[in-house]
This record gives C-alpha cells, sequence and structure tokens, in this order.
C-alpha cells in the first residue's frame, strides 16, 4: 500500500506520485487499482490515445520518450521524443532525424528524413536540409510520404503545403519555382502544359493561301548592315527558320554597307516608325522612337519569324536575305514544298524574290555610303545579329511572352513599359498570326494579343480553350475585346481583377466596420493610447490640426479640414450616434450627415493669418484687448466642444454663415425652432432645409422635438429654460450695411464671453459622454 | 520476322510423341496473326496426332511490335519465385533506338502492356495510377483483385456524356467470384501520373525490367 497523491489525469486514468519512488509516476483506474505502478520507472506520461499513451523513462542512457500500453508494456523502442502525428501515428526524434511510427511501434520509412509532418488521410510532407557550402545558402527540400511506407515524392519540392481543407489530402508543392498540385501520387500542372493539345491536325493546304497573302502584299525590302562577329554559313543556311528573340530594328533605307553584313529583310508586317512619304506624321513612331525620321526606323517584334532565303556575297560583303513569315508557318510549315516554292517563285518587276534581293545589293554598291550607316547610334542599335542571343545561340522558335526585352530609346526596363511598347509595335506592325478557326472561333495565337507578356498565356498551350487563368467562355470573350483584367505579368504581380477584388474586400470590411462601430471604437481607444497618453481627459486641449499628415487619424474623405478626419468623425458616432438615425463613420464619409462648427468670428475679427494677427482687427481696430479676445475664441476653436453634427441632406452646417444670420448660430436655432413650432414667420431657407432633412429629423418635431435636438447636441446653453433658443448676439458684421465700428468691441466681448466658456463646457461634457460611451470611468 | 521451332511433346494419355510449334519470337507487325492466336492462347494449345487429348503448352517467346516500338520478354509463368530479380541485359539494344523493353509474366500482364504500348501510353505511368489507385479506398479496390489497364476511350460518344475532353482511360477490375467490371477515370489523370513519372527520378527504367506492382512498390520504397 502507497501513501500517494494525484498529479494530473491522462484517459481515463489518474498520474499519481508516491513518497516512495522519486520522481517516478504511475497510473490508476477509476476504481483506484494500481494499472502502472511507479515501480516501473516512468516519470511522465502524455498524449493517451485508445489504450496507448507516450512515457519517458529516464535510464542510465539519459532517458527517453516510448510508446506503452495501459499495463506498461513498451510498444516502441526509446526515441528522443514522440509525439501524435493525427490518426493514430507518432512523430519520433533519433537525433536531428524523424520518422513516422505506427500503433505498433513500426517505423513507416526506412531512411530517416530530418523533418516529417503531421498525418493528413494517410499522406504526409517529409523534408531534408542542405547545409550551406560556401557558395551556396542552406536550402531545404520537401518531398511528401505515405503511412503504408512508400515515398509518393521523394524529395525534389522547394515547398510543399496541404491544402487549406483539412479534409483534403492534395498537397501545394512548388519545383523551379512553378507551382503544382499533388494529389494521390499525381502531379498537376495548374497551366496545363503537360496536357496533349486537343487541337486537330491542321488541314495544310486550308492554310497555304492564308499564309502567301500574310507574307506577300505590302512586302518591303529592310536593312540591317553590323560588323558583329558572324559566322554566315553556321547561322543562317539558306531555308532556316528563326525568331527574331529582339525588337529588331531596321532601316526602310540604306544604300552601299558599311559593315561587312547586311540583313535584307523583306518584311510586310514591320512596325514602321517613320512617316509614309504621302502620309500623315507618325506620331506613334516618333514617340517610340525621336530618331525614327531620320533614319527610317521600323521594327521587327522580337516575336517575328523569318525564313533565310539566300546569303550573297560582293566583294567583302555578305548579304543575308530573310522574309519574314507568320507563326503558324514558322511552326507548322516550316519546311512546306508548296509554300516555300510558292515564294520562291514569286516574282516582281520579273524578278524572284531572291534575284531581286542580289540586284538590289549591286546596285547598292555602286551607291555612295548613307551618312545614318555612320551614324554611331544608328550603328549601335543595329548591331545583334537576327535571331541569336547575346551569348551566340540562336533564339527558341516558341514565342516568347514575357516581357524581358530592353524597351527602345530612353525608355526604362519595367513590364509596364514593355508591355506598352509590345503593344504599340504590334499594333503598328500589324503581325499577328493568321487565323485558325476553333469551333468557328478566330483564333489569332497569343502574339499581339492582349494575352502577349501574361503569365497565364502559356497555359493555352496553342488553343483557345482557356489559359492558366481562364475557362474558355471567358478567355475568348476577354480576348476578342482586347483587354482582360486578369493579366499580370508575374506572380508577385497583382492583376487588375485582383486588385479590384482585394479593394472591394477591404471596401466591404471597412464599410462593415464603420457601420456597426467596431471601427469609430477601436480607432477611438488607438487614440486615446497613442495621442493623448492613455487619458482621454487629454482630448480638451488636443490640437487636432498635428493630425493633418496622419494616415490612421486624420483626414479620410473630404477636403483636409479637421471635421473630414477619421478621429473627428469616430468622436461624433461614438457620442452622437444614439441621437440620428445611422449616423456612423460610413454614413459622415457619405455626407449623409455633416459636421459643422459652432463659433464664426470672422465677421467679427476677420480671418487669423498669424498668431495675433486678424485681418479684420488689424485693419480698423488694431486694439491689443481686442486681438486677445480673438485668440481666445480662436483658441477654442476647432476644439471637440466646437463641433457639431447635422442631417446632411441639405447641407445645414453653414447655414447661418450668410447675410441674414451674420455667422451667429443663434440665429439658426431660432429660425428652427420657429419652423418646427410652426410660428407665424419663419426662415423659408431653414424650412426647406429641415424638410428636405426630415427623414433624418424624424425624431425632432415640434417644440419637444427642438428641446430633444439642442439637449442630445450638448447645445442647452442656447435655450431658456422653457425650450426656446436664446437670442444670444446683436448681429454686429463688418459686412453688414449697418454695421458701425463703435459697436465692434462690444460685440466681439459679448461674442467672446458667451462662446468661450460655453464651448470649453461643451467640450466637458462631450468628453464625459465619451467616457461612457466608451466605459473609461 | 518471326521465329519458331518444332517440339516433340509425349502425349501424357498415349505417351506417343507429336509435334508442338514453339515460337521464338513474334514479329506482330510482320505476322499479325500470330498475335491473336498468342492472345486467345491459341497459340499454347497441344493436340495429340495419335489420341486427339488436347494440353496447354506454355512457353516463353519474345514479343516484337515495330510499329510501336517495343519488346516484351514474355513468360507465362505469373509467380513471384519464377521471376528474376535482376532485369535482362539486352545485347544490342542501343541499335534500337526509341524502343521500349520489358519483361512480362502471365498472359493478362501480356495483353495489359500490349494494350498500354499500343495505346502509345507510359507503361510506368499506368503503374503508377493503378497503384494509387488501390492506395485509395475510396476506390474499394481490394488486394486480392487484379486491375488491368484495358483501353483508352475517346470516343465521341463518351467525351459528349462525360464531358471529358480528353476521354477515358478504363482499367478492368478482376474480383474472385464476381464478374470482371470496368473502372473509368478521366484521361486527365492519366496526364498527371505522366508527370509524376517525368518528375520522379526514381521512375525512370532503361533497363528490361517486369514493370509491375512489385517494380512500383520497390521503387516507391526508395527515397
Amino acid at each position: 500500500m502507497y501513501f500517494y497523491k494525484k498529479v494530473g489525469d491522462i484517459g481515463p486514468f489518474e498520474i499519481c506520485k508516491t513518497d516512495y519512488h522519486g520522481d517516478n509516476v504511475g497510473l490508476r483506474d477509476r476504481s483506484g487499482r494500481w494499472v502502472i505502478t511507479p515501480e516501473m520507472g516512468f516519470q511522465s506520461f502524455s498524449d493517451y490515445d485508445d489504450g496507448l499513451m507516450v512515457a519517458y523513462r529516464r535510464t542510465d542512457n539519459g532517458g527517453g520518450f516510448i510508446l506503452v500500453d495501459y499495463h506498461g508494456n513498451c510498444i516502441s523502442d526509446v526515441y528522443g521524443y514522440i509525439k501524435p502525428a493525427n490518426e493514430g501515428y507518432y512523430i519520433v526524434d533519433k537525433g536531428v532525424r524523424q520518422n513516422i511510427m505506427r500503433r505498433d511501434g513500426s517505423l513507416v520509412l526506412k531512411d530517416w528524413p530530418h523533418y516529417v509532418g503531421k498525418v493528413r488521410d494517410g499522406y504526409f510532407h517529409i523534408s531534408n536540409t542542405i547545409r550551406k557550402t560556401k557558395t551556396t545558402p542552406t536550402r531545404y527540400i520537401y518531398g511528401i510520404a505515405h503511412v503504408s511506407g512508400i515515398v509518393v515524392f521523394p524529395m525534389i519540392f522547394e515547398s510543399v503545403d496541404f491544402y487549406d481543407d483539412p479534409n483534403d489530402s492534395s498537397s501545394y508543392v512548388k519545383q523551379n519555382g512553378e507551382p503544382y498540385c499533388v494529389y494521390d501520387g499525381a502531379i498537376y500542372d495548374p497551366q496545363k502544359r503537360h496536357y496533349p493539345s486537343t487541337e486537330k491536325k491542321l488541314d495544310i493546304d486550308k492554310y497555304i493561301n492564308q499564309i502567301i497573302n500574310w507574307i506577300l502584299p505590302g512586302l518591303q525590302f529592310f536593312y540591317r548592315d553590323t560588323d558583329a562577329d558572324i559566322d554566315v554559313e553556321k547561322m543562317y543556311p539558306i531555308g532556316k527558320v528563326l525568331r527574331t528573340g529582339f525588337n529588331t530594328s531596321v532601316s526602310a533605307k540604306l544604300q552601299q554597307p558599311a559593315q561587312k553584313t547586311r540583313f535584307l529583310i523583306a518584311a510586310a508586317h514591320a512596325a514602321k516608325l517613320y512617316s509614309e512619304e504621302d502620309g500623315e506624321v507618325n506620331e506613334d513612331g516618333l514617340y517610340l522612337s525621336p530618331r525614327a525620321e531620320e533614319w527610317q526606323h521600323a521594327v521587327l517584334s522580337k516575336n517575328s519569324w523569318l525564313k533565310v532565303l539566300d546569303v550573297y556575297k560582293v566583294g567583302d560583303v555578305t548579304q543575308v536575305f530573310m522574309i519574314q513569315i507568320p507563326e503558324t508557318a514558322a511552326q507548322i510549315f516550316e519546311d512546306n514544298e508548296v509554300l516555300f516554292n510558292f515564294i520562291d517563285d514569286y516574282e516582281t518587276e520579273g524578278y524572284t524574290l531572291v534575284e531581286y534581293a542580289r540586284k538590289s545589293l549591286n546596285e547598292k554598291m555602286r551607291q555612295l555610303v548613307h551618312p545614318r550607316s555612320t551614324d554611331r547610334d544608328f550603328i549601335s542599335l543595329m548591331w545583334r545579329p537576327v535571331g541569336y542571343t547575346l551569348a551566340g545561340t540562336p533564339y527558341s522558335i516558341e514565342p516568347d511572352y514575357s516581357l524581358e526585352e530592353q524597351p527602345l530609346g530612353r525608355w526604362s526596363n519595367t513590364p509596364e513599359n514593355n508591355r506598352h511598347l509590345n503593344t504599340r509595335i504590334h499594333w503598328l506592325a500589324g503581325d499577328r498570326d493568321i487565323v485558325h478557326y476553333y469551333d468557328e472561333f478566330p483564333w489569332r495565337g497569343i502574339v499581339g494579343t492582349v494575352c502577349d507578356g501574361c503569365m497565364y498565356a502559356k497555359g493555352t498551350n496553342g488553343v483557345p480553350n482557356g489559359c492558366g487563368r481562364l475557362f474558355q467562355k471567358t478567355f475568348r470573350k476577354n480576348y476578342i475585346r482586347g483587354v482582360c483584367e486578369f493579366w499580370k505579368f508575374s506572380i508577385k504581380e497583382e492583376s487588375d481583377f485582383e486588385r479590384d477584388t482585394r479593394c472591394k474586400k477591404e471596401r466591404e470590411k471597412e464599410f462593415k466596420a464603420k457601420t456597426s462601430g467596431a471601427y469609430a471604437y477601436s480607432l477611438l481607444y488607438d487614440f486615446i493610447d497613442e495621442h493623448l497618453h492613455g487619458d482621454i481627459n487629454n482630448l480638451l486641449k488636443f490640437d487636432f490640426n498635428t493630425l493633418f499628415n496622419s494616415e490612421k487619424y486624420g483626414p479620410i474623405k473630404g477636403p483636409t479640414v479637421i471635421p473630414n478626419f477619421a478621429i473627428m468623425r469616430s468622436i461624433i458616432e461614438v457620442a452622437f450616434g444614439d441621437y440620428w438615425p445611422d449616423l456612423n463613420v460610413e454614413t459622415l464619409d457619405n455626407y449623409q450627415y455633416q459636421i459643422g462648427t459652432i463659433i464664426n468670428f470672422h465677421r467679427l475679427a476677420g480671418a487669423r493669418v498669424a498668431h495675433r494677427r486678424f485681418m479684420l482687427l488689424e485693419r480698423v481696430l488694431p486694439d491689443p484687448r481686442l486681438v486677445d479676445l480673438a485668440e481666445n475664441l480662436h483658441a477654442q476653436c476647432n476644439t471637440i466642444g466646437d463641433f457639431i453634427v447635422w442631417p446632411n441632406k441639405v447641407t445645414m452646417a453653414n447655414m447661418f454663415d450668410d447675410h441674414k444670420m451674420r455667422g451667429y448660430i443663434d440665429r439658426l436655432f431660432i429660425d428652427i425652432y420657429d419652423v418646427m413650432t410652426d410660428a407665424k414667420k419663419q426662415n423659408m431657407d431653414v424650412k426647406a432645409a429641415l424638410y428636405k432633412n426630415r427623414k433624418m429629423m424624424k425624431n425632432y418635431q415640434g417644440k419637444d422635438g427642438f428641446i430633444a435636438f439642442m439637449k442630445n447636441a450638448l447645445l442647452d446653453d442656447f435655450i431658456n429654460e422653457d425650450g426656446s433658443p436664446k437670442h444670444l448676439f446683436d448681429g454686429v458684421s463688418i459686412n453688414a450695411k449697418d454695421f458701425k465700428l463703435d459697436l465692434l468691441p462690444g460685440a466681439l466681448r459679448q461674442y467672446h464671453d458667451f462662446m468661450v466658456p460655453t464651448i470649453e463646457r461643451r467640450s466637458q461634457r462631450i468628453v464625459e459622454l465619451l467616457k461612457e460611451r466608451l466605459n473609461l470611468h | 520476322m518471326s521465329e519458331c521451332r518444332q517440339e516433340q511433346i509425349t502425349c501424357p494419355h498415349c505417351q506417343c510423341n507429336s509435334p508442338m510449334t514453339v515460337w521464338e519470337s513474334i514479329n506482330v507487325t510482320l505476322d499479325p496473326e500470330i498475335k491473336d492466336q498468342l492472345l486467345n492462347g491459341e497459340l499454347f494449345r497441344w493436340k495429340c496426332e495419335i489420341c486427339g487429348s488436347e494440353a496447354i503448352v506454355p512457353f516463353g517467346t519474345l514479343y516484337h511490335d515495330m510499329t510501336n516500338k517495343f519488346m516484351l520478354f514474355f513468360s507465362p509463368w505469373d509467380d513471384e519465385n519464377t521471376q528474376p530479380d535482376e532485369s535482362i541485359d539486352i545485347p544490342g539494344k542501343h541499335l534500337c533506338k526509341g524502343y521500349t523493353f520489358r519483361e512480362v509474366f502471365g498472359i493478362n500482364h501480356l495483353r495489359e502492356k500490349i494494350a498500354i504500348f499500343e495505346a502509345q501510353l507510359n507503361d510506368i505511368a499506368v503503374e503508377r495510377m493503378k497503384f494509387f489507385l488501390r492506395l485509395d479506398v475510396a476506390n474499394e479496390i481490394l488486394p486480392n483483385d487484379e486491375l488491368y489497364f484495358l483501353q483508352v476511350d475517346t470516343s465521341a460518344k463518351l467525351i459528349e456524356i462525360s464531358g471529358w475532353e480528353r476521354g477515358a482511360i478504363n482499367f478492368i477490375r478482376i474480383r474472385d467470384g464476381k464478374e470482371s467490371d470496368v473502372l473509368s477515370y478521366k484521361m486527365e489523370a492519366y496526364y498527371d501520373y505522366l508527370l509524376a513519372v517525368k518528375m520522379d527520378s526514381r521512375m525512370c527504367e532503361n533497363q528490361c525490367s517486369c514493370v509491375d506492382e512489385n517494380w512500383m512498390k520497390t521503387k516507391l520504397q526508395t527515397m
């Protein structure tokens, strides 16, 4: 019999400790029977699961964790650590490596990775760390395994994550930066590049006419001379088809070559940046290349295809003659005899194209070198051999949808600039592919379309059945209209659609927060912490002008004035939200309500242009005592007590700043009172405004309504005991016809003596109200 | 061309010898009629010329399809104990560019391999697909069920009904005591497994091995 004490629970058992066995613990069942005695030497039990649990036992070698049953039988070997891995499996540690253990203690994997993840529907992730070397940083590689002991994918991935849905055992993986989805031992490329095209075999004859009509009409010679090292035999064998690979500048007019190699390109789809002799000024071209006229500058887009027709040498000059062909011709009819025999046999002025090209060089050799052939900028522009990388390898025939091409001229190399350039060049060149009809949909490939440059374009697999982002219907719609809100250059960029969606979500979230009060309360709490040192009483003296540049508390909508500050709208919502229907930051943002001010001293002192400088007083009565009064009034302006909320179906906030009321708010209250009590003489403007605002003023009708309006707005000082409005001021105004200078000091003092203490009191009351609302007492 | 030899078989009933044609290799491109005999078992059927009794006399042969570029070293005994662990070394293999070489055990596996290669599919991808179909309990394939590739169905009717643009890959399931049934999956699933095979370096087989469930299991157990 032990004297024991309970130290915890595990499953249906109690973990108990005795005075006789040191740190050892045992298990007792509910009937008090020892199922595992402390003598068995376990120091802890954890993670009970259907009769099994993880126990710790200290040994001479330092101890470790073991899976035991409730009789204390060891199911597993001793491991550095054992933790549950879901679905009845355990993750076991041995040194720096891990494995998955079954309930019978057997291990799942023959080899131990550095890391194993938790099990989901039989699958789990594995990872190894590849230590850094002098030249490479530490790397982590990931794979996927199954509890049956198989490694579904070895560690070939850069990252691996299960889907968000906990019931789905599929994983997102990345390899070489490309995302894939792994499911049931298979792997899916979201861009569908691994699926064979469903395109039917092309009827060649059907396209021959289209291609010829693409190549020949408008065919014109363009020149590009270079002194670059070119092995013409190897790089430009006759018959070879090349993709230009970069935006290739050419000139429409050159004479004798000044360089050793001349590319003579017969093209009907070059983007002419210069103006045609009998045409209008090419504004677009000049925008892209300011020296376009001087150079007779034209550009073949980087996705232009050329076929070498002839190599001809005269003296030291070698002419490589090429013809521009459409994408389909390059991809499918590269060696089609019918097509190219037709081109070879095509005659102009009694010569075949090749004969004409040779004749051209012979004639040019008799001409002088054109000055532009020695222009340094022009030579530099023409230097690169057509169709070859800087490293000297030919570009792939496959179109390149990336936007990595260096733009022309002084344009900076950004995806936006390149996209714009790309679009303009294709527009000027009119070099889109011939039409292929897919269930009557006219498909002209990707090059030069709205999809050009988009990261999802490869997902089309060359057919208009959708792209990496869109299904067929939307894809085709966007393709035809030439606008796609899903276009994006890289995964890091945001498409228009994503931006709109994000903004919409943010707006919805903001709307919800602003209409629910969450935004206002949260902002006010933050404001008290960040600007009022945790004490809301500091709001009384707070200068809101300091928040002009604050993104969080400053202007959120409308002109940059304090009533439009986020914090002011939040204060108004919290303080007065209960007294007006749907008054919140959102309705203030939408101007359903407007925040106005009470003090208006401009008609008595003029505008304050600097400290102790009031325009009117300075001009007509520069008495320091009056300036003191004006300064005091100014000090109360834009304090919390100066702000008042008005319904704003029709603006009422500044209604009293007119020639009738002269900036005195007491007059507005009197007029409101008259309308509400249906007095004989009423201000019709005020009556109209109250009528227009009747929905928001529905709780404020009749005399009682007026009293409630004033009291709720904490304007008790403006009404008499019987609830009627006080006539407080004489109405002196510099702008009025009846203005007399000798009345000004008295009027200013009268205004000051009432307003300053009233606004101070109101500020204090608003702070008290906020304390109550925010539970800050 | 196909090669054969005559063997004398002693009749188990009358003990008399009767000849039988044993095909050492069958070139189905040149001799397509032998293919049918092989696949329906006619080729292994022997009849005693004296007493007329019949027997099945299986023999191994080389199945050669020049059109689809594959050679199958066929052994009729589908028994694990008779299967060699090592792959066959093929002399002059480098001369057969683009060819696939496989060892096949059992007539059903032969039929399956022929169907796979004639459908221009990758047999490793098909085996991988089968392996994981078995692993997923939702497919209700029991451990003793035999599962063989049957065909790729790209009929317009199927595409119209199922909406599976690239058709279906069909497997036949043979279960003891039950009628065989056909399991159909989207052809896209096959391509997903094909991509997995391309990305998983363990799935490469340049030797002449027996690519079957055991081969797949062994490969998948390595890291």
